[in-house]
């Protein structure tokens, strides 16, 4: 009969095979955030980063790598109904949480230390191509102009690693929401704004009110920042709440 | 170990790259400010011409690319001052030291600057045109 929740014992190495599964699980604990704070594209690190965090993460905390461990066993057992949701083992899932998050600031360190080296090669990671950013559709190529197609074709050509290692490539998700939003709002055009490539590869568009201050309006994968200078707000909207924001943003349109 | 921060009297010179620079509708972008970690450079340690040899050796992508186009200069102090009297969110700015093999006088902003505090301190700085370009990009 199989064990319910139980670790069995190790004679080596206890949480060597443990430890696999809870890589597994935090990498797909960290895609998300991993993704939004611009640290790389996808979840997918390289296998050398990620088993030097997981060793890092050991070395620095074996209690926690113990308690996400266990945690791991009975997550996996809990999604195959073999256990049910107890609360012990919802605060180990929690240590493990706290595990990935010490993970997330130890690539974050290994990033700015490999800043140093500004080698292309460790920049570029030709296993995992991004996709291929196409041309933009009509109704945007209209509003930005020829000018800003020609600067949207300079920055497919930014590689990972511009502006001493914090600039990331395009990403074809900000290029998706940009699509999005100019769908909504072609009056635009009228203020000819200008295309930017934000640090964390997003695409940006700057313009002015009729006052001459300042609007910015920032795409990002999974959400808008904007600020606009007249009224200094400063804020971020979600996809799914673009209409609102469109509402905030129209009276700075001449 | 904290890194050695630079005086105010100093003098730090940004690179402005095509990304955040619309030299034909004359805009720059807070982007080129904003966040942490901003990359500049000490004129105390390197000279302009020497600086941009730099960058275009460095931050322009081979192999006929050329994203650096220009720079802006701000006084270290100038900008702690604004740091400080941004009023929406006042902001103590400081400038690490943080040279690298090929760029002695590279230094960091550490501090996380929002995109109103970066279109203060763009309005800032004095522009110089990249003196190592056959055509000058930014029109001053």
């Amino acid at each position: 009969m199989r064990s319910r929740g139980r670790v069995p014992a190790r004679e080596n190495d206890p949480f060597g095979r443990h430890r696999q599964e809870v890589d597994l699980l935090n990498l797909q604990r960290q895609a998300p955030a991993h993704e939004q704070a611009g640290l790389g594209q996808g979840a997918t690190e390289s296998a050398t980063v990620s088993k030097l965090v997981q060793e890092t993460v050991a070395r620095a905390s074996p209690t926690a790598m113990q308690a996400s461990a266990v945690a791991a066993v009975a997550a996996a057992n809990m999604v195959q109904g073999l256990m049910p949701l107890n609360p012990m083992h919802v605060s180990m899932a929690a240590a493990t949480h706290a595990a990935a998050v010490a993970a997330f600031g130890i690539i974050e360190r290994l990033r700015r230390a490999e800043r140093l080296s500004h080698s292309p090669a460790k920049t570029s990671r030709p296993g995992f191509p991004r996709p291929v950013i196409g041309a933009l559709s009509e109704n945007s190529k209209r509003i930005i102009g020829e000018h800003g197609v020609q600067r949207f074709e300079e920055f497919k050509r930014y590689h990972d690693g511009w502006d001493y290692g914090r600039g990331r490539a395009l990403s074809p998700r900000s290029v998706a929401a940009f699509e999005s939003f100019l769908r909504r709002v072609p009056e635009l055009a009228a203020v000819e704004p200008s295309l930017f490539l934000t640090a964390e590869g997003n695409l940006q568009l700057g313009w002015e009110d009729e006052q001459g201050r300042v609007v910015e309006v920032d795409f990002l994968p999974n959400r808008i920042d904007y600020f606009i200078e007249s009224s200094q707000e400063e804020g971020s909207s979600r996809l799914d709440a673009l209409p609102q924001l469109i509402e905030r943003i129209r009276p700075t349109i001449r | 170990m904290p890194r050695p921060r630079c005086p105010p009297e100093e003098n730090v010179l940004r690179a402005i790259y095509t990304a955040h620079w619309d030299a034909r509708k004359n805009r720059l972008s807070s982007s080129l400010f904003k966040g942490s970690g901003i990359s500049v450079s000490r004129l105390a340690i390197l000279g302009m011409i020497e600086l941009f040899a730099i960058f275009h050796e460095e931050l322009d992508s081979p192999p006929r690319n050329r994203f650096v186009v220009g720079g802006g200069e701000i006084n270290i102090g100038r900008l702690q001052e604004i740091g400080r009297n941004y009023e929406p969110r006042p902001t103590e700015l400081t400038v690490e030291e943080d040279p690298t093999e090929r760029n002695p006088a590279h230094a960091e902003i550490p501090e996380d600057i929002s995109k109103g505090l970066a279109l203060v301190l763009i309005k800032a700085l004095t522009l110089h045109r990249d003196p190592l370009a056959i055509e000058h990009n930014i029109p001053l």
